[in-house]
């Protein structure tokens, strides 16, 4: 369903991404693990055609959206949900406004609707009763659950999930994990997560690919990772799990 | 050599930039007529971004009616031109002192704001989620913000030009040797409506300098909190310039 060909990006001369090959195919959990910086983030915009590649093709329901314009990579967009690093929820509009954006914005819902999905994603991030506080009143836990609310507000195939657990304590960072894990048994979306912390992709993805140089290495398992001779993704395990 | 590299490239830089700002002016213009669906949000910004900048435009207004006035009556009494002081204060005010002082003023608070605000945005990947969720930020920021300080900066002016030349009028009869028949009667018969006009013409072109470049800012703001705190003052900075200047080609085309 997701097919990158040969995919590269760079910024001012600084080739970032060198030649990605990935697959993923439909209700797959795939996780993408690699140091600050490297590139992730890149990646998934590159996804969702929020950055044009320099090179390559990137196929999404055997469409190519690099030979898209605006308006089809917008209704492609529909068929993704995005969690950001930070949340970005919208500073001006209260939770529910929030999980409500998509909603009334893309999928046009008539008003009473709206408040009942809005409701329903609210109690399934357990963030229930929450709906008129703004987002600068609330955790970053908090936020990143209300931003999970609303990027499957409008029940998309496709959740990107850029650092769900980043700046999380641990027991916060297992609380978003078993959404993540429980949004993908109870509507078998596709999700790629993309992390630099390796406890949450052990128990989030079948599969995952640790990104070097630009590139991406050979696919592990989560328990094929933990016995890799690979000395680099030893160093990272090591320092992950120490971390 | 690197000195003149690196003004080449600033000098590049600045003109690039004005080309871009340029381009979402017509881009902005053309969507206003053919896209739909800012009227609620333009509403909003027009309270947020008109109404609460009336009293700052107002009090600065007023003080520079009665300073303005304060230099001509002395001046003018000196030369027994006592009569002309109203068509004089309304002349300067309505032609230049209001539409400038007020676009200062919005400029200051107006062009901060926006670019503040579309930089924490943008800074914050709220513009990306935008972009993520199938949304336009030009339709969804740029012209609700365009269109409320178009709009909303000929009322300002309207307003300033009024308190502005009673500013002028309190000044005058409290120096106890201009009558205030006088001061009214000299507005009407030095003036015409092209004086009032004119001033108004000039803000609407105030008002969409000022609210285009503060969202161009924004847009391009740079990652980092540090990203944020320079927009607002280039904004600001930029919007001055743009007005000062436009204002020397207004004045020439119009009077
Ligand atoms: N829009 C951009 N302009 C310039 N450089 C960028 C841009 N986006 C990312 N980069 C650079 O690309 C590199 C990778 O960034 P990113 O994808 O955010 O990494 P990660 O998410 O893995 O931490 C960083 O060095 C960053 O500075
Ligand atoms: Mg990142």
């Amino acid at each position: 369903m997701i097919t990158l060909k040969n995919v590269t990006k760079s910024f001012n001369g600084n080739s970032i991404v060198r030649g990605i090959d990935l697959s993923v195919s439909e209700g797959e959990r795939i996780a993408i693990i690699g140091p600050s910086g490297c590139g992730k983030s890149t990646l998934l915009r590159l996804l969702m055609g929020l950055q044009q590649t320099d090179t390559g093709q990137v196929w999404i329901d055997n469409e190519d959206i690099t030979q898209m314009d605006i308006k089809q990579l917008r209704r492609m967009r529909t068929k993704f949900g995005m969690l950001f690093q930070h949340a970005a929820l919208f500073d001006s509009m209260t939770v529910g406004e929030n999980v409500a954006f998509p909603l009334r914005e893309i999928l046009h819902l008539p008003e009473a609707e709206i408040q009942a999905r809005v409701k329903d994603k609210l109690l399934w991030v357990e963030m229930s009763g929450k709906e008129h506080r703004m987002p600068s009143e609330l955790s970053g836990g908090q936020q990143k659950r209300v931003g999970l609310a609303r990027a499957i507000a409008c029940d998309p195939k496709i959740i990107l999930y850029d650092e769900p657990t980043t700046g999380l304590d641990p027991i916060l960072s297992t609380n978003i994990e078993d959404l993540i894990v429980k949004l993908n048994k109870e509507s078998h979306t596709t999700s790629i997560i993309v992390t630099h912390q390796i406890s949450t992709i052990l128990r989030t993805a079948d599969k995952i690919y640790l990104m070097r140089d630009g590139v991406l290495l050979p696919p592990e398992t989560p328990e094929s990772i933990q016995e890799s001779q690979n000395p680099y993704i030893k160093e990272f395990i090591s320092g992950g799990l120490a971390s | 050599m690197s000195f003149f590299s690196s003004l080449g490239q600033r000098v590049l830089n600045f003109v690039t930039a004005w080309g871009d700002v340029t381009i979402l002016t017509g881009t902005v213009l053309k969507r206003c007529i053919t896209r739909r669906g800012y009227f609620g949000r333009t509403i909003t910004q027009m309270i947020s971004l008109g109404i609460k900048s009336l009293p700052i435009t107002l009090l600065t207004s007023t003080f520079v009616g009665m300073s303005f006035s304060v230099q001509i009556v002395k001046e003018f009494l000196r030369f027994g031109a006592g009569e002309m002081i109203g068509g004089i204060v309304g002349l300067a005010m309505w032609r230049e002192l209001a539409p400038m002082m007020t676009a200062v003023v919005v400029a200051g608070r107006v062009g901060a704001a926006i670019s503040a605000e579309i930089g924490t945005m943008k800074v914050t990947e709220q513009i990306e989620a935008l972009e993520a969720m199938s949304q336009d930020p030009i339709d969804f920021l740029v012209i609700p913000r365009v269109l409320a300080c178009t709009l909303m900066m000929p009322l300002l002016v309207g307003m300033a030009d009024i308190v502005g030349f009673l500013g002028g009028f309190i000044v005058a009869i409290s120096s106890n040797r201009v009558n205030p028949y006088a001061y009214f009667d000299a507005a009407q018969k030095m003036l015409y409506p092209l004086d009032i006009y004119g001033g108004l013409f000039k803000a609407i072109f105030f008002g969409l300098a000022i609210s285009l470049i503060s969202c161009y800012v924004g847009l391009n703001a740079k990652a980092g909190a540090k990203g944020v705190g320079e927009v607002t003052t280039k904004a600001v900075v930029f919007s001055l310039i743009a007005i000062f200047i436009l204002n020397y080609f207004l004045s020439v085309a119009i009077y």
